[in-house]
């Protein structure tokens, strides 16, 4: 028994690294997600150049795959038959590959089936048919149109991931992009006379820069806006809705501002109209005025009128803000740079930007009166950081002059020490 | 008889003052090429008695606790008379004691002064700068903001790679699984009772160790004929000479902390944002200097060291090496002739070179 063991014993390290390494290697194959063998769609599709059903992919990464289910699940066929004649059969219930006037109907399938999903992820709403069906892709779709967006047009084919996953083609920062692949397309667009521009235009604007610099992924994309499934252009009447969906308080004063009857009078979308739309830019104190650059002297001329008497007023109410916080911190920095704690005086600064935000906000009122009484606030605020900012300067002075009063002291103590020592020592 | 000569005439009836005094009176210092390393002893232990009274002042206004302690900060900074003096001064103060501790260390090491009968002092002193920066660790969580509160964490992170004692070393620390407001209070016992209590007793025998054995000096002046010997009288020369010193670095001290309070970038302790378990850890995050070079060392190391976790192989390393420094005294003996081996200055150069070396590469990552 002992000799036994004394034979083996040698080969024990050995032994171990060997089923180690095929334990390694099955746990390596299954999270990759290996085929499983009893797929014979798998074993022939392997084989095939075709990118169009590039099963390896489908394995790797697809959140069907993921979730358990393979080639059959919704093509149809038996997949443990190695005869293709049996495995894509009518009879073994073979769809094959369905055409984009199919696909909604395909995917749903599933998709709007709340029994199945629920199997797999019960948050998941179950309405994309219906939504699609109201949007321009889907009635599209519906009359015939195979070049209109499907489901496979967006979320790829067959390596599917979800939405919160970056490399996802709908994940927040690749919306645009995937829209753009065909909204950017002027051949595909001249059939429906529309413009190829937007993605152009959203690049350069503040949504975008949100996302793409700011890794703020809340920040509005082409479906926010527009609708995913059920995507449609918005309307003139509701684009404020849509804006308003985010902008709240803006939405909120211009309802109540005298610029809403105005513009619906004259049939202009309320927020485009001045900020406009794939493009909206980061609203400065400079968009207000009557001066050549400013948005409010495309409708209104500098004539003296009351209207263009309470811009300019609004103008010189917002600007004086600006500038007060701008010379604030100016002094606060001073302040921070000679080392002072003013920490008080910092959070009084940040109170008087968000005045300065409120103040932007309520110029959406488009009254001066409710305007000045916010940035009345704000020039308190400032005006406090300021004066915070300058006694901490001066403090600064003070603690100054006192080291140097001290160090004097300390000074002529440690000479006269010194002197003291020489006189000691030579003796 | 004056008042003087009649306050120590009772003082010496009763404690047998005139022993002291004239022990002092006969006290001598070595006057010799290396008599300058002696004073550095002198500031480490000024600055510390700088640390005790400006800690103590701190202690009034201090509130330990996660809803007091950044706020109670920011008012000593602001609203306490002097409390951003107060403030500066123990920064700086506990950042000069470091510094001056180690000089005093391989100035020590190099002119081997720890050699028999002196094995003891050094082992103590040695103790002394372990505790110095434990005094540094737990006293940079005490402001409760983001800086200290991350540097912690990954420190006592650090901690628990020790094998064996680590977890519950970290568990100790922590006063469980992660850094909280009971960490807080743990770490300010530890700063102000703690480790105050144990300085004290190791402080008390490396000074009574010093006045019992008197200074070291090289073996040339040891050798030489008593009667050629330069020397210089302790009581006052010498003790003149101390305060002279310290009186310069109190002046630097005070320049520091009203021109820099905050100290100089890198090495500063702004008060910065209240800690927030919550949010991500801030980039740049890092150990204060005198930990810097053990820091980027386990930074450099890789994941794995043979069947060994890098990082445990790093700590083990780094306490090996702190052992074997401890225990100098006792490994490097003089040669039948009385001479020391050289290698051993060549490895203290080599460690002097490896310290700052990795503490600069630290920073200028």
């Amino acid at each position: 028994m002992i000799g036994t063991y004394r034979r083996i014993l040698p080969t024990l390290p050995a032994t171990l690294v060997v089923a180690g390494g095929l334990l390694v290697s099955a746990l390596c194959a299954a999270a990759e997600g290996e085929v499983p063998p009893e797929d014979q769609c798998a074993v022939c599709h392997f084989d095939l150049d075709d990118e169009a059903i590039d099963v390896a992919a489908y394995f790797k990464v697809d959140i069907h795959a993921r979730a358990g289910l393979s080639c059959v699940d919704c093509h149809g066929g038996d997949a443990t038959s190695d005869d293709e004649d049996i495995a894509m059969s009518e009879e073994a219930g073979f769809i094959g590959s369905p055409s984009p006037t199919e696909h909604p109907d395909f995917c749903a399938k599933c998709h709007s089936d709340a029994g199945i999903m629920r199997r797999f992820n019960p948050g998941l709403p179950v309405d994309q048919l219906a939504l699609y069906r109201t949007s321009t892709h889907g009635r599209r779709n519906a009359d015939g149109d195979e070049n209109v967006a499907t489901c496979v047009s967006c979320h790829s084919v067959h390596d599917i991931r979800p939405a919160s996953e970056p490399r996802s083609t709908v994940h927040p920062t690749r919306v645009a992009e995937t829209c753009a692949e065909c909204h950017s397309d002027s051949d595909l667009m001249s059939d429906y006379g529309l413009p190829t521009d937007q993605l152009d235009d959203y690049v350069t604007s503040v949504h975008w820069k949100m996302i793409s610099e700011g890794n703020d992924l809340s920040a509005p994309t082409c479906n926010d806006c527009h609708g995913n499934h059920g995507a449609l252009p918005p309307e003139v009447e509701y684009i404020s809705g849509v804006c308003g969906h985010c902008h709240v308080k803006n939405r909120e004063f211009f309802s109540q501002s005298p610029k809403k009857e105005i513009f619906e009078e004259e049939e202009l979308p309320e927020c485009e109209t001045c900020h406009g739309n794939h493009g909206v830019q980061h609203p400065t104190g400079d968009l207000l005025g009557l001066h050549d650059d400013a948005i409010c002297s495309d409708c209104h001329d500098d004539d003296d009128s009351d209207e263009s008497n309470a811009i300019l007023r609004m103008k010189a109410s917002l600007d004086s803000l600006h500038h007060a916080i701008d010379a604030s911190h100016e002094v606060l920095n001073t302040a921070i740079q000679k080392g002072m704690h003013v920490t008080d005086a910092e959070f009084k600064w940040r109170d008087a930007r968000q005045k300065l935000l409120e103040a932007r906000t309520a110029i959406h009122l488009f009254s001066p009166e409710p305007l000045s009484e916010v940035v009345g606030e704000g020039l308190t605020l400032a005006a406090e950081v300021e004066t915070d900012s300058e006694g901490a300067i001066s403090e600064y002075g003070v603690r100054r002059r006192g080291l140097l009063f001290s160090t004097l002291i300390i000074t002529v103590l440690a000479v006269a020490l010194y002197l003291k020592i020489r006189q000691i020592e030579g003796r | 008889m004056a008042l003087s000569d009649r306050i120590q005439k009772w003082a010496d009836e009763r404690y047998s003052l005139s022993d002291i005094i004239d022990f002092a009176k006969h006290k001598t210092v070595p006057v010799h090429h290396e008599s300058l390393w002696y004073y550095f002893g002198g500031v480490t232990l000024f600055l510390f008695v700088v640390q005790v009274v400006t800690g103590i002042l701190l202690l009034l206004y201090y509130k330990p606790g996660i809803d007091t302690a950044y706020e109670s900060v920011g008012f000593i900074l602001t609203d306490v008379s002097f409390g951003w003096l107060i403030r500066a001064v123990h920064s700086w103060s506990a950042n000069l004691m470091i510094l001056f501790a180690f000089i005093h260390l391989f100035s020590v090491f190099f002119t081997r002064a720890y050699r028999k009968p002196r094995e003891m002092t050094w082992v103590g002193g040695a103790f002394l700068l372990i505790l110095a920066m434990g005094f540094g660790f737990s006293g940079y969580l005490l402001p409760w903001n983001e800086l200290s509160y991350f540097a912690t964490k990954v420190g006592t992170d650090i901690m628990g790679a020790v094998p064996v004692v680590g977890e519950p070393l970290l568990q100790l620390l922590r006063s469980g699984e992660d850094v909280t407001g009971a960490t807080l209070y743990r770490f300010y016992g530890i700063h102000v009772a703690i480790l105050p209590g144990i300085a004290f007793v190791f402080l008390g025998l490396h000074l009574m160790f010093v006045q019992r054995q008197g200074m070291s000096a090289p073996p040339a002046w040891e050798a030489a004929d008593p009667k050629k010997r330069r020397t210089l009288q302790f009581f006052p020369n010498f003790m003149l000479r101390d305060v002279l010193l310290w009186l310069i670095v109190l002046n630097v001290i005070a320049i520091l902390a009203v021109v820099a309070p905050f100290g100089i970038d890198p090495f500063h302790w702004p008060l910065g944002e209240k800690a927030d378990p919550f949010v991500p850890a801030p980039e740049g995050i890092r150990p204060e200097w005198y930990f810097m070079f053990m820091f980027q060392t386990l930074k450099l190391l890789p994941a794995h060291i043979g069947p060994l976790e890098g990082e445990l192989v790093g700590v083990l390393g780094f306490g090996l090496m702190g052992l074997i420094w401890i225990l100098t005294p006792f490994w490097d003996r003089p040669r039948a002739d009385g001479t020391m081996r050289p290698w051993v200055t060549w490895l203290g150069v080599l460690m002097l070179i490896y310290i700052i070396g990795m503490t600069v590469w630290g920073y200028l990552e």
